[in-house]
């Protein structure tokens, strides 16, 4: 019997999904905030940025075959500083993932159980996570890779069923007077891709460690197109300023659409529904990389029972807050530490990376 | 954590151990008295009453010889005609060719005139073979028998499919007797490399079981890993296939079927040239096939007898089937008790209307439903043909009729019901079908508690289980999930056998191409 490996495409389905689940929802009415009308290439040039950044992950995890990221930290700066530089990692995965469930349940309770306790939607969605990661990661592609279409026909049809409404003078004119504010939300639009950084999970359960770059590209770029048409989208229907009022964009712009014939109505739960799906498989990803770095972090070998025990803490930061919208403005916060991680942590790692491996040529 | 508990509170003391196996009859040798030999093998077999034996004088001499066999296995013809007639009359020539003194190898080659005749020594062999139908002969003076094949079991004649009945396809289905059964795979398959490998399983009942492949195509691995499987069963009888399916599979305790079961010969030959392995069992009139993935057992014979595009279509409608008679129920609460607004107005009127006297929630009426459903379908396979008839009539139309006239459930989920029972039937595995109408219920729970979001999160995890599951080392939702883009062309759909020209990647076949149509010239003269 042959032992299970990651294929390429499947570390690209999981690299699409991992950034499709929450931001895909919230990241317009942020985007407009910092860039206006020109939100959609600040999202464009921040997928763009994230995926240069995303690549010295990639090659760090090609660098060590059969290697996690958190391993990999150790390797290069030891046991003790390496765990020390691990702990924001593992406190921003933790938190993303329980806030991401969080608002989750937000968007559930308001579009399809009114009446529903918070704790309840949230204990479902955390139990299903956890047992999904239980289930070991190549079960965990499994799921993705039905998730992974899924994600993708929902959203371009919501793209193109938007676009009856649209009115292109929105997003006119391009780039008037706004390059710096351009430039300063594509550093934003960056920190919405969160799962890019997944590859240095991945690449250690690959076919051969080194998975072919194509595929590394072709699965951080689905969720940069996908999310910069929506953004356009959504700015052509509502305008810029429309938006900046709206807690969700995307599931508002699905409640805009208005069929013909009398077919289906409230169009928003439906989508509501069909976009489970992508956040489950976003949040359980998010909850596998936590439980990585919690193995690697407190030295221990059993799987199973580190992956149990984030039943209780994903319930416990999904609901230590109870104001729902002081969640996404920590959520929106929480992304500072990611910038730490994408813009000094990965590169400071792949620089001592390539010290160490010229002093081991040395020697 | 398991272990320390059974440590403690697990049973001292084994069960004893009854002498069930052939072993200790492994150095027990015949001796040269027949007598001896007949009078210890009577005994070996508790002197039952269809053990038949017969001491003769080989053509007039003094020279004994005896026959030993069991009644109702045999062919009486082969120990008449073939064993004991030239032993008694026609053994004349060659006593006096030997002068006098006979000799084991002239009886074999020029006395003997059965199928197979093996010489034989220890009782182990004796004992197996002769409760297998052969015949056991012996001579006096010699410490080395006979074993003459004789077998004849009695069985029924092949007949047409009955769980599997087909449109178009062969009309032929395999029996309870395993010869047939190899007999309607070698007239399809009359390939030197077809490999039916002979085992015995059962302590006490030593079923003859054949592992059926095709070196060159099938996966070593897989093969392998079969035979590994079925030889480490240790089980005292053996009666059905499924009990073998049930044994060697991945997880017992998945209610999805890990092997696939069929009856159809044809069936069963594609998916050795598949690259599958297939285990057949004497006594059963159904094979198992191994490894099975969810997309293979929604292939129907019948795919293949018709276009492509239609093939593809029925293929895709028994997907939705299986959709629907897993969650049909269950949204339909879902959307009427938590979320009427998703519905076009008027239909949610209607609905609304419909249920305006019934006095249960959907899911009471739902659950009724589903348990008068599942005793009507118990019902109609316990009993007779011509009852069941009328307990479907009676079941379907007067109790459901009389229900919603009674105002106990409404219209609209007796048509709801009614849809999902008619599409668990559009599930070629009958095995399959039956873990669909076993979701229902969770289905319908997840649904009244958390609405159409407990129906997503339920196929969520669904789906994560299938995922999990293997089929001897293949993913059971593969080619969908790993991608095998190669192999999608005979999953979901199913396109021109002319784009088929691999066998399923899945499978990792050896020999990984099935046609090369076009490649071949034909000229005048062929």
């Amino acid at each position: 019997m042959k032992t299970d490996t990651l294929k390429p495409s499947q570390v690209m389905t999981i690299l699409a999904v991992a950034s499709l689940g929450i931001d895909i929802l919230i990241e317009q009415n942020s985007m407009v905030s910092y860039a206006g009308r020109d939100a959609w290439i600040s999202l464009l040039l921040g997928g763009i940025t994230g995926i240069l950044f995303g690549s010295i992950m990639y090659f760090l995890a090609s660098a060590y075959p059969g290697k996690s990221f958190p391993e990999i930290a150790v390797d290069i700066c030891g046991r003790f500083i390496g765990r020390l530089f691990m702990l924001p990692v593992l406190i921003y995965i933790l938190l993303h993932a329980g806030l991401s469930i969080n608002i989750f349940a937000q968007t559930i309770k308001m579009f399809l159980l009114d009446r529903t306790p918070m704790y309840a939607i949230v204990a479902v969605m955390a139990a299903v996570a956890v047992y999904a990661v239980y289930k070991g990661i190549f079960t965990l592609s499994g799921v993705i890779d039905i998730i992974f279409p899924l994600a993708v026909i929902t959203i371009a049809a919501l793209i193109l069923i938007s676009l009856q409404q649209a009115e292109v003078e929105n997003i006119f004119p391009i780039l008037y007077k706004s390059h710096m504010k351009v430039l300063r939300g594509s550093f934003f639009g960056l920190l919405h891709f969160p799962g890019f950084g997944h590859v240095a999970y991945l690449l250690c359960y690959a076919q051969d460690s080194k998975v072919s770059i194509k595929w590394y590209i072709i699965g951080t770029a689905i969720p940069v197109v996908l999310a910069t048409a929506l953004t356009l989208v959504t700015i052509m229907v509502f305008n810029p300023l429309g938006i900046e009022s709206l807690l969700f964009p995307t599931l508002t712009l699905s409640k805009s659409i208005e069929f013909p014939v009398t077919f289906l109505e409230r169009l928003e739960s439906i989508v509501a529904v069909l976009w489970i799906s992508i956040a489950f498989g976003s949040i359980s990803l998010f909850t596998f990389v936590s439980v990585q770095n919690f193995l690697i972090f407190f030295g221990r070998k059993s799987e199973k029972y580190v992956t149990l025990a984030h039943f209780p803490l994903l319930m416990i930061v999904a609901l230590f807050i109870k104001n729902g919208m002081k969640v996404i403005e920590y959520y929106l916060e929480l992304k500072y530490l990611l910038a730490a991680f994408v813009f000094i942590f990965s590169p400071m790692l792949a620089v001592l990376s390539v010290f160490q491996k010229r002093r081991q040529i040395r020697n | 954590m398991f272990d320390l508990f059974r440590k403690i509170f697990g049973k001292k003391k084994r069960a004893k151990e009854y002498v069930s196996n052939l072993g200790y009859l492994k150095d027990k040798f015949i001796s040269k008295d027949v007598e001896e030999n007949i009078a210890a093998l009577c005994a070996i077999l508790n002197n039952s009453y269809d053990i038949k034996h017969r001491v003769f004088k080989i053509s007039g001499s003094d020279i004994e010889g005896a026959v030993l066999y069991i009644d109702n296995l045999i062919r009486e013809g082969v120990v008449l005609d073939h064993i004991l007639k030239p032993l008694m009359f026609e053994s004349a020539d060659i006593m006096n060719n030997k002068t006098g003194r006979l000799i084991l190898k002239s009886i074999k080659d020029s006395m003997l005139s059965g199928g197979s005749i093996k010489e034989v020594n220890s009782y182990d062999e004796i004992v197996l073979d002769v409760m297998s139908g052969d015949t056991f002969l012996c001579i006096q003076g010699y410490d080395t028998g006979f074993i003459i094949d004789s077998r004849e079991y009695e069985g029924r004649n092949i007949g047409e499919p009955s769980i599997e009945p087909s449109v178009k396809g062969a009309q032929e289905a395999f029996v309870e007797t395993l010869k047939r059964n190899i007999g309607l795979i070698r007239r399809r398959i009359r390939d030197p490399n077809l490999s039916l490998n002979h085992y015995t399983i059962g302590r006490r009942s030593k079923t003859d079981i054949v592992i059926a492949s095709i070196n060159g195509i099938a996966d070593s691995d897989i093969q392998k890993e079969v035979r590994k499987r079925i030889l480490s069963i240790d089980i005292d009888g053996n009666v059905e296939a499924e009990q073998i399916g049930e044994l060697i599979s991945d997880n017992p305790n998945s209610i999805f079927p890990l092997y696939q079961t069929t009856e159809r010969p044809d069936k069963l030959a594609a998916a050795l040239l598949e690259g599958r392995v297939a285990v057949l069992l004497d006594g059963t009139p159904r094979a198992l096939i191994v490894p099975v993935t969810l997309p293979m057992l929604l292939q129907s014979t019948d795919d293949y007898f018709e276009n492509w595009v239609i093939g593809s279509v029925l293929r895709i409608s028994r997907y939705v089937s299986m959709l629907i008679s897993s969650i049909f129920p269950a949204m339909y609460i879902a959307i009427s008790s938590f979320n009427p607004g998703m519905l076009p107005t008027n239909l949610a009127l209607s609905i609304a209307s419909t249920r305006s006297g019934v006095p249960f929630p959907a899911i009471i009426e739902a659950l009724l439903m589903e348990i008068i459903l599942e005793i009507l379908q118990e019902a109609s396979v316990r009993l007779p043909r011509v009852v069941g008839q009328t307990v479907s009539i009676v079941g379907g139309l007067v109790i459901g009729q009389a229900a919603v006239q009674a105002g106990i459930v409404s219209p609209i989920m007796v048509i709801v019901i009614a849809v999902t029972a008619i599409s668990c039937y559009a599930l070629p595995s009958y095995s399959l079908g039956l873990a669909t109408r076993l979701l229902r219920v969770p289905f319908m729970l997840a649904a009244v508690v958390f609405g159409s979001y407990g129906v997503s999160m339920g196929l969520l995890a669904l789906l994560v289980y299938l995922s999990s599951l293997k089929s001897f080392g293949i993913r059971y939702l593969s080619p969908l999930s790993p991608y095998r883009p190669g192999d999608w062309k005979d999953a979901v759909i199913r396109i021109s056998w002319r784009a088929m020209k691999k066998r399923p990647e899945l499978l990792n076949p050896y020999d990984s191409i099935r046609e090369n149509i076009g490649s071949k010239e034909v000229t005048d003269e062929d």
